[in-house]
């Protein structure tokens, strides 16, 4: 099967009828799909399931993301009702050629607004297979699907399209690789008949053995009842395993839905951390600036006398020169005066009664004496006035700084203010502060419920396997007392015949699983040598599906390696064993049958590994479409691919709106991707 | 018979329609009354505003004022008795009154400051102050005054 074009006509993000054309020239193999998350990539793949099945789930989709099953462009709904058109009619067209004969398949499917519901509805399904110049149109559902699975077998479906989580998966030490590997086992097989018959043949078993029990007698009735309670003990517990299986992939569904929330979440989560922390900055702040208010109340304690700095310096050197000019303190002087005056002569000797000038002097003097409780205030005042002075000084600092840290946090506030502004400018009106918290917890919880059910179903297996080696032991003992007693009627005869036929079955089917299970091994050897890189193909030896469908990778000394390998070497092993299922889906021709689509598969591989994928996988198949991300399909990849002369086809996912994505093809050679090498870079 | 402000007690009184303000302000701008007196009263000397008689409604004792408060006071009736005129220096009461004066003089200045202007309820009993801890009052009055402070100690 070769794709040449796909059509899409208001599908996801395309809006209107855009079209891409794949490479398919067997020297120019590779398309490249190039454009950013959520532009529109897996859509394509998603056209390309729903085109061939009609398939709206892809295996990545979590049980409950009804949105992204949603495949009508909304922007086109919105229009419609705009419009009051009735509704809008989008489809798919894939033109394929298989063998001589070129098909094209329509498949349409309707959206429409319903009380603000968006509901969509299958449509038609068209195949047009021209022959030789002759066209021929089929419109019956089922008889479209039967020629469609025979040129494409659906099982394998989940295998044209690689994402990196499917990668991660497959070589992940859990339950779902294990489940991923079988199912892919299965499905190749396609053994449900066997299973069907196996269910059968056990119905019949427990019946059979029923009427035996109730037939016979001593030692071998005993036994016969051991193994009818064994056999229905080993039903229940398979019934269990059944069940835990169901809620595991229920609970993992879950999770996987969470977290594609959490990722989406991711962005504004940084956001909202980031106002939670400007938030409690802000409170911070605000309470401080509050504590600095209350404590500016204590700081106006007897600020009014800065007011009057000036006075009292005025008043202080005014004293102080009445001092130094001996007019204070007049106590003393008025006690001197007074003993000049009593007894007529001065201190220095002059007698003032015979000197006129004198006394008038001593008398002048004794009238600028003042009262003593003057006196005392201005001495009072005087000693206290130094201190005031200095208290203003003091207070005039505190008085400053506490102003200054009040501007402080002001301006701190403010900026805190600005900021969140702008943050919740960036957030916009998402009410989703309460949805992520209520994630994590359900994520929590969600993991936790995991790890009981893997408990529980390890439990339940080991307890299988003890009932499979009991019921064989007993199964023994009826046989051996069979042929002691000689127990030959046809009741027991029916009974051995049925567990004989059932256990044939059971070991059909465990050879047909183990005989694919070695193949897929082969052929995942063989491609993993191909592309990894040389010291990764010097350390390991093979690849192998264990027992319990494990996957596993084995080094020179046999032993196993994987949860050694680096994330490159975990990738390689992921692609050659889902490459393996391909080629034997292609009834294992050297080209893979079926087209392959990559999405960002070079995230975590190194250059060599990168090079060797870039250089084998156009051989391995017709067809290799790589959808990239700017971020990992950068220069360094551009220039590799071109190098290896298989790039036939370059498109690119554009627009600025949700909804509006345009697909653009642009020429290989002359196309330069945005982003520059690491080399580049580091320069 | 002499007496000193530094020494003996009195009561303070200002005009009754202040008390409202001064009741509003206590806890909001200042811990005590005498704290608002006492800027009252350098805010009316410094711009030789006085009351023409004194007010009759009691506010505190004043044993209450700090030594600091005390030394301006006396500053200004040193200053005011430079011309011989001592009779406020001997007398702790008449001392008392003249600083009185201001205080309701400098009131009426702060009334119509910045600061308070818009805040002044007039009512018929007096003068009410209508602001609440957002207004942030404490903080402006301390910037006035360090304003003040600063463009005198430039001078």
């Amino acid at each position: 099967m070769v794709i040449t074009d796909i059509i899409v006509k208001d599908f996801k993000q395309f809006y209107g009828e855009q079209k891409i054309e794949i490479a398919y020239d067997k020297k120019k193999n590779v398309t490249v799909i190039y454009g950013a998350n959520g532009r529109g990539k897996t859509s394509l793949f998603r056209a390309i399931m729903f085109g061939l099945y009609g398939e709206k789930r892809l295996a990545q989709d979590p049980e409950e993301s009804e949105e992204e099953l949603k495949l009508v462009n909304k922007v086109a709904i919105e229009q419609a009702v705009k419009n009051k058109k009735k509704e809008v009619e989008a489809y798919v067209q894939i033109n394929f050629i298989h063998g001589q004969k070129q098909y094209s398949l329509k498949r349409y499917i309707s959206g429409i607004k319903v009380s603000g519901e968006h509901v969509e509805q299958f449509g038609d399904v068209k195949l047009t297979i021209t022959h030789q110049g002759n066209s021929n149109t089929l419109k019956d559902c089922e008889e479209i699907e039967e020629i469609i699975n025979s040129i494409l077998d659906k099982r394998v479906r989940e295998y044209f399209l690689f994402d990196g989580e499917k990668m991660e998966r497959l070589t992940r030490f859990s339950r779902e690789q294990k489940r991923e590997i079988e199912n892919g086992i299965k499905n190749l097989l396609n053994i449900n008949q066997l299973a069907v018959a196996n269910k059968g043949l056990s119905l019949l078993l427990k019946h059979s053995e029923a009427q035996l029990k109730n037939k016979s007698t001593g030692t071998y009735q005993q036994e016969i009842i051991k193994l009818q309670t064994k056999e229905s003990e080993k039903q229940k517990l398979e019934s269990d395993l059944a069940n835990i299986d169901k809620e595991l992939r229920l609970a993992e569904s879950e999770l996987k839905g969470i977290d594609i929330k959490l990722e989406q979440y991711k962005g504004i989560k940084e956001l909202l951390q980031k106002r939670t922390t400007l938030n409690s900055e802000l409170e911070i702040a605000k309470t401080s600036r509050n504590d600095s208010l209350i404590e500016m109340i204590n700081i106006n304690d007897d600020l009014g006398v800065l007011l009057i700095e000036n006075e009292l310096r005025e008043v202080g050197e005014m004293l102080g020169k009445k001092i130094e000019n001996q007019e204070l303190p007049s106590p003393i002087r008025e006690r001197l005066v007074n003993k000049i005056l009593k007894d007529g002569v001065c201190i220095c000797k002059t007698k003032i009664k015979d000197n006129p000038e004198a006394l008038k002097n001593i008398l002048e003097w004794k009238d600028r004496l003042i009262d003593e409780q003057v006196e005392q205030n201005l001495f009072s005042t005087y000693g206290k006035i130094g201190a005031t002075r200095e208290f203003i000084k003091h207070k005039a600092d505190s008085v400053q700084r506490s102003l200054q840290d009040f501007a402080n946090k002001s301006e701190q506030i403010e900026n805190c203010e600005k900021a969140l502004k702008k943050v919740s400018e960036q957030i916009g009106d998402q009410k989703i502060d309460d949805d992520i918290p209520k994630l994590e917890k359900s994520r929590t919880d969600v993991v936790i419920k995991i790890g009981k059910l893997e408990q529980q179903y390890s439990d339940a297996n080991d307890g299988l396997h003890i009932l499979k080696e009991e019921i064989n032991i007993i199964s023994e003992n009826v046989k051996k007392l069979e042929r002691e007693e000689g127990v030959r009627n046809d009741l027991a005869k029916r009974c051995n015949l049925v567990r004989e036929s059932r256990d044939a079955l059971t070991a059909i089917y465990e050879e047909f699983t183990k005989e694919i299970k070695e193949k897929i091994g082969t052929y995942a050897t063989e491609i993993f040598h191909k592309l990894i890189d040389e010291e990764g193909s010097k350390t390991f030896k093979q690849i192998k599906v264990s027992e319990d469908y494990s996957l596993e990778l084995y080094d020179w000394q046999d032993k196993p390696f994987l949860a050694n390998i680096s994330a490159g070497q975990r990738q390689v092993t992921s692609i050659s064993f889902i490459a393996a299922l391909a080629k034997i889906a292609g009834d294992e021709a050297e080209t893979l049958e079926i087209p392959l689509f990559m999405d960002t598969p070079f995230g975590r591989l190194s250059g060599e590994h990168r090079d060797r994928l870039l250089e084998n996988i156009p051989n391995l198949t017709k067809q290799w479409i790589l959808l990239a991300t700017d971020t990992e399909f950068t220069k360094e990849e551009c220039q590799m691919l071109k190098s290896t002369g298989r790039w036939g086809k370059i498109f690119t996912l554009e627009g600025d709106q949700p909804g509006f994505t345009n697909i653009k093809e642009k020429n290989v050679i002359t196309f330069i991707p945005q982003r520059t090498t690491a080399i580049e870079r580091r320069a | 018979m002499a007496s000193s402000l530094y020494l003996d007690r009195y009561r303070v009184y200002t005009k009754p329609e202040f008390i409202k303000v001064y009741q509003r302000l206590k806890g909001l701008v200042f811990n005590e009354y005498h704290n608002l007196f006492s800027l009252c009263v350098f805010l009316g000397y410094k711009n030789k505003k006085k009351a023409k008689k004194v007010g009759k409604k009691e506010l505190f004792w004043s044993q209450t004022f700090s030594p600091h408060e005390l030394a301006a006071f006396y500053a200004l009736l040193i200053k005011e008795s430079e011309n011989g005129n001592y009779e406020l220096l001997k007398d702790g009461e008449k001392a008392l009154e003249w600083l009185q004066e201001y205080a309701d003089g400098g009131m009426e200045i702060l009334l119509e400051s910045d600061i308070l202007k818009k805040f002044v309820v007039k009512r018929d009993d007096g003068v009410d102050v209508d602001a609440t801890t957002r207004d942030n009052l404490q903080k402006q009055m301390m910037y006035y005054v360090f304003s003040e402070y600063l463009a005198q100690v430039k001078q």
